[in-house]
């Protein structure tokens, strides 16, 4: 690895990498951004664990909030967000693949879908879920103005949702820009191949996270009535 | 015996790290301002936690102030009630000038827990000297540590935007419902500081982040685990809770802020929240992160003792494993803050949990004691710092104990007792050790040499000011006198009066610290690479560090406390004398 | 008290004064008391073991040119397992003797006379067994007044504490014990006072302004006494009329005139003054028709429950007015008080203020 040829402009991104002089060898380097990417991922899981523990609690205090509050949600939206979300993790999990492999071409295929599938979740949450309910007066706290609260405490579950989801879905637009840049500079340089894929394998990382996340919310938000 | 290069081993000399660019001042600016130098981050970090330590504690001094006499309302000569006692005049009523008494103990707990010894030790001393004692050319990941340091000045401002809005008056602990409903005229600056604080959580994490990963992947050639200075144990430790828990104030500090603008009813028991749980979530943070700010203390005493006493310390396992220990139990004691707001269970579970936290800093103490058995101990101000601490820190500590008796807790809690209690912890052990620690590195930061004497008179300033300060409040809390109090009852007036004064004497004290340090930059003596003798890898670089710390990867042959069997780098052998060496075979123990 | 393990000293020793002011004002708290002496005299044992030696050490070991420190054990596993364990045990011992006294103070004998402390901002309001709230108040140190509590001496007595608007917690220094007093929720203690006297109260949950004006008396009184005076306040306040039960919410644990004013000058909230029966325009528009009594007390219970339901035009939505857990009783005493502050009701309000005295 450490026989770069760093001159040649025709070589791809990837193999043009030279690694930070502060590191030994190249894999030191890539196993030190995988272990420091871990360890975020580890924070942003302890972010959601006080959402789930916010949820645990408030469920326990008022169940029959949450089971009114939850016959407003459409499984069958959640159910097709679940899927999508599912797919995207194939994919993004497959244009890694691909770069350990070198096959570009299906590389950027893969991650397109994975971006798209991103925008579409984004897309279906705003259109099918959070604009029809906000406009409804379904909103948290004092801003919950529906007349037909189904508990006097269902603007709480609202809070407990629209929080859960809202940060969430601000998770899918953040890994969603990860991945774009990926895709900009996979087809600018050419930057990911067999020996150096760490940007990429860390935006997958974070991709499937934001999936793990949803599929513990998609049962806890819609499926408890 | 030892293969470790020095910087005198070979010709070629580069500069130092602080060798200002060509180009003049604007260059300079530039390449301080876009710097990936753990050096030169550390020493910004310095200059930052310092000021803001100086404003956090002018707000303690004013809060001194205020509490030099109670407030009445008497008669003046003409038959007028008028209100006496009230130092802060900021308002137009009496009650009015209470909410500037609590802006101003707000802004000293906000400021001094936030912006000063959360990143206190870690962002500075820990960043300068973390990759120099590993043997590397710097953390992990330069750019973050960059980004990291922006993150930071982006949470001091918010911090202080919101001050200057005529600041927030909840305390430090943002309780609700008080600062989701209730707090003065706040609606923004309330949003401010804990916008300011959640900001701060990310320099926070992304710092530990960076020395995990350092300390697992960048230790020069030859360094074990084992074979790590007691400050890169501390380091660690301080790191993992940093991970760990700070995600858990972000998001209660995020609950707290939709709260205070959409009323979302989570934490506000008007609209059925339950104000205890915003204590649980803030205390899972709040309490690991006590350790964050009294590990990297109990890291620099450790490199302080071992140093000037010239021995290596007692029981090094020990300390490292009580480090991690620390970092465990201390996830587990959070509910120790809730005695007299949680049920019987819950109170017996924490208060045995938080005896289990005691054991293994009372272990550290021991050892650190034992350390300066038969060794050689110089009598300069670092080492006259390592002493302030270990005598503030065991009155801190064992004032621990009758706050985790729950029979004596339900008296003491929230009185002046635990104020005492938590400034002989938080002041006598981390601020002390991070003054002594500066003093320490000054001249492997600067390369100057400060005054010896003036450092001693302001350590001697420092110690007796503090302990008129807060000893006298351990019987003012006993007594009777409850925190955040701006007016108290006559019978505290005396207690109060000294406490006064001890504070202007430890204001003082860290006066003649500053003017020392100043003057040390303006016109102190150069100083060597080695001044004290020390072994750990630092002190292989030059004073101050060249651009990339070594000349070349150093490979380590020793250990870093062998004071025993190494004679220290760059120094004269006749200063450091050895004892006679062990019979071949023999081991030590 | 047979179950705590300790002898109880009646007189306070010289430590005891100087750390507390004096013996404890019950048999618990002279427990507690015991309990911290014992934590005291633990803490300057180790202290004094290590500071001595840490400097005896520092002398002996000074640093002396050209010779060295000598070799000595860089562990002992036999000594720290020592310095591990027995001090351990000893921590044990203070969890043990410690959680003894905390249960037994925290729960009450069965038998306990139960008194209601209501916790607002910044005041301490006691209602009795017979549903007196006095809202007596003693002048101290010649500047504030601070409201009386009175308890028997030698009966158990039990607070059942509740909070209006934010985080309180009731301390008795005296009696070496408090608990956090929070809105929505029910927390209690009890106590037992030994002798006849005055014991400060002092709210020690940061909560506000006047956080350190939120004192109050307890003050233990003989058991007849206790009672001749909580007979006497039922005569007194038994009798009042709705309007002035009204006033005594509005001014006493509402403490709704702080925004409301009740002269007509300007406030955080709409003025009460004159205002009962006056057409108000609303911020959406709609209108509160005059003299219409229903759509009046509507108007009126509304706001106190849902304080952004229907915002005055003019003041801030949504409204800063906190939420109360006001009784429909308690709301309809609202209502009549903030009635009889109008002038064109000011007639029937003013005959029943003095019935009071009739009745006596």
């Amino acid at each position: 690895m450490t026989t770069i040829d760093t001159h040649s402009k025709r070589q791809p991104g990837w193999k043009r990498y030279a690694f930070a002089n502060h590191f030994r060898n190249a894999e030191d380097e890539f196993d030190a951004c995988k272990l420091g990417f871990w360890l975020f991922l580890a924070t942003e899981i302890l972010l959601f664990a006080g959402l789930f523990c916010a949820y645990a609690m408030y469920r326990v205090k008022f169940p029959e909030a949450f089971a009114a509050g939850s016959h407003h949600l459409d499984i069958r939206w959640g159910g097709l967000n679940t899927l999508v979300l599912l797919v995207s993790s194939f994919t993004v999990a497959m244009s890694i693949r691909c770069a350990q492999l070198d096959n570009q071409k299906w590389l950027r295929i893969n991650l397109v879908i994975t971006i798209l599938c991103a925008f579409m979740f984004f897309f279906i949450k705003l259109t099918f879920e959070y604009i029809p309910k906000w406009s409804h007066g379904i909103r948290p706290g004092v801003l919950y103005s529906n007349p037909f609260a189904g508990h006097p405490q269902e603007p709480v579950w609202w809070s407990v949702y629209y929080g859960a989801t809202g940060i969430h879905a601000l998770h899918v637009l953040i890994g969603a820009s990860l991945l774009l840049w990926c895709l900009y500079r996979s087809l600018r340089y050419k930057a990911y191949g067999p020996t150096h894929y760490t940007m990429l394998e860390n935006s997958g990382l974070y991709w499937h996270l934001v999936d793990v996340i949803w599929i513990f919310l998609f049962p806890l938000l819609y499926l408890i009535h | 015996m030892t293969t470790i290069p020095t910087p005198h081993d070979h010709g070629h000399h580069e500069g130092s790290y602080l060798t200002p660019p060509k180009g003049g001042f604007f260059a300079a600016v530039i390449q301080w301002a876009t710097t990936v130098d753990h050096k030169k981050l550390g020493v910004m970090y310095t200059v930052a936690v310092l000021s803001l330590f100086m404003v956090g504690g002018l707000a303690a001094l004013l809060v001194r102030v205020e509490l030099w006499e109670p407030t009445r309302v008497v008669l003046n000569e003409a038959g007028e009630a008028v209100t006496t006692g009230q130092f802060f005049q900021l308002g137009k009523t009496p009650a009015e000038n209470y909410t500037w008494y609590n802006r101003f103990f707000t802004i000293h707990g906000a400021i001094m827990v936030f912006l000063v010894i959360v990143p206190g030790v870690p962002a500075t001393l820990g960043n300068f000297l973390l990759p120099l004692m590993l043997g590397a050319k710097d953390v992990a990941f330069p750019r973050l540590n960059l980004l990291s340091w922006y993150i930071y000045c982006t949470g001091a401002l918010f911090a202080i935007l919101s001050l200057i809005n005529t600041g927030v008056d909840t305390g430090w602990t943002f309780y609700a419902p008080y600062s989701s409903s209730h707090a003065a005229n706040t609606y923004n600056n309330v949003v401010l500081m804990t916008t300011a604080a959640f900001i701060l959580g990310f320099s926070s994490i992304l710092t530990g982040l960076n020395f995990i990963v350092t300390i697992h992947k960048l230790r020069c050639p030859g360094m074990g685990w084992f074979d790590m200075p007691l400050f890169v144990w501390a380091m660690y430790a301080t790191s993992i809770i940093q991970v760990l828990a700070t995600p858990v104030i972000g998001i209660t500090l995020l609950l707290l802020i939709f709260e205070r603008i959409f009323h979302v009813g989570i934490f506000d028991p008007a609209m059925g929240g339950d104000p205890v749980l915003f204590q649980h979530f803030f205390w899972f943070y709040s309490h690991p992160v006590v350790y964050v700010m009294i590990l990297p203390g109990m890291g620099i005493a450790s490199e302080m003792i071992a140093v000037h006493a010239r021995k290596p310390i007692f029981g090094y396992r020990a300390i490292a494993f009580a480090s991690l220990g620390i970092a465990g139990v201390g996830f587990l004691v959070w509910g120790h803050h809730m005695f007299t707001a949680m049920g019987e269970l819950a109170s017996t579970i924490f208060s045995a949990l938080t005896f289990f936290v005691a054991i293994p800093t009372a272990v550290k103490v021991f050892n650190w004691i034992a350390t300066l058995y038969k060794g050689s101990i110089a009598f300069n101000t670092p080492m006259l710092y390592a002493l302030t601490f270990l005598f503030l820190f065991s009155i801190g500590g064992l004032t621990g104990l009758p706050l985790a008796t729950l029979a004596t807790d339900m008296h003491l809690h929230d009185s002046y007792f635990v104020v005492a209690h938590f400034h002989y912890v938080m002041m006598g052990g981390t601020i002390i050790a991070f003054i002594g620690g500066l003093h320490h590195w000054w001249p492997k930061i600067t390369g100057k040499m400060y005054t010896e004497w003036v450092g001693m008179t302001g350590c001697i300033m420092v110690f007796i000011g503090f302990n008129v300060t807060f000893f006298t409040q351990f019987f003012l809390g006993t007594q009777g006198m409850p925190r955040r109090y701006a007016s108290y009852i006559d019978e505290f007036q005396t207690l109060h009066q000294i406490s006064t004064v001890g504070s202007m004497i430890l204001g003082a004290g860290m006066f003649v610290q500053l003017g020392n340090f100043l003057h040390s930059i303006v016109a102190g003596k150069k100083a060597p690479p080695n001044p004290w003798g020390g072994l750990s890898l630092e002190w292989y670089a030059d004073s101050p560090p060249s651009e990339h710390n070594f000349h070349h990867e150093p490979i380590l042959t020793h250990g870093p406390y062998d004071y025993e069997d190494v004679y220290p780098p760059h120094c004269d052998p006749a200063d450091f004398p050895l004892p006679e060496p062990l019979p071949a075979g023999a081991k030590h123990h | 008290m047979n179950s705590l393990p300790l002898t109880l000293a009646q007189d306070a020793g010289l430590l005891e004064k100087l750390f507390f002011g004096g013996a404890g004002a019950s048999p618990l708290a002279h427990y507690t008391d015991q309990v911290f002496l014992w934590i005291l005299y633990f803490c300057i044992f180790w202290f004094v073991l290590l500071m001595g030696l840490m400097f005896y050490w520092v002398v002996k070991y000074r640093r002396r040119p050209g010779v060295p420190p000598q070799r000595s054990a860089h562990h002992n596993t036999r000594l720290e397992l020592v310095w591990t364990i027995v001090p351990s045990v000893f921590l044990g011992a203070m969890f043990y003797f410690g959680f003894q006294g905390y249960i037994t103070k925290l729960v009450s004998p069965t038998n306990a006379e139960v008194i209601d402390i209501t916790g607002q901002k910044w005041d301490w309001v006691a209602t009795y067994k017979n549903g007196v709230n006095p809202q007596e108040k003693v002048e101290i140190g010649g500047n504030t007044s601070a409201p009386v509590i009175i308890v028997p001496v030698g009966r158990p007595v039990q607070f059942r504490m509740t909070s209006i608007d934010v985080l309180h917690s009731f301390w008795i220094p005296d009696f070496r014990f408090k608990f956090d007093v929070m809105p929505n929720r029910y927390t209690s203690f009890w106590i037992e006072a030994e002798e006849p006297g005055d014991h400060w109260i002092f709210c020690a949950e940061y909560c506000g302004d006047r956080h350190s004006e939120m004192s109050a008396i307890l003050r233990a009184v003989p058991a007849d006494e206790y009672d001749a005076t909580l007979a006497r306040w039922w005569n007194e306040t038994g009798a009042l009329t709705p309007a002035q039960r009204g006033q005594r919410i509005a001014t006493g644990m509402g403490g709704c005139i702080a925004c409301h004013s009740i002269n007509g000058s300007p406030g955080v909230g709409p003025t009460w003054k004159d205002a009962w029966g006056v057409e108000v325009a609303l911020a959406d528009g709609t209108k509160i028709p005059a003299d219409d009594e229903a759509a009046w007390m509507n108007y009126v219970i509304e706001s106190i429950r849902k304080p952004s339901a229907q915002i005055h035009a003019g003041f801030p939505s949504p409204s800063p007015m906190p939420l109360y857990n006001f009784t429909d009783e308690e709301l309809g005493y609202l209502a009549a008080y903030i009635k009889s502050l109008s002038s064109k009701y000011a007639a029937p309000a003013e005959t029943p203020a003095e019935t009071p005295a009739e009745q006596n």
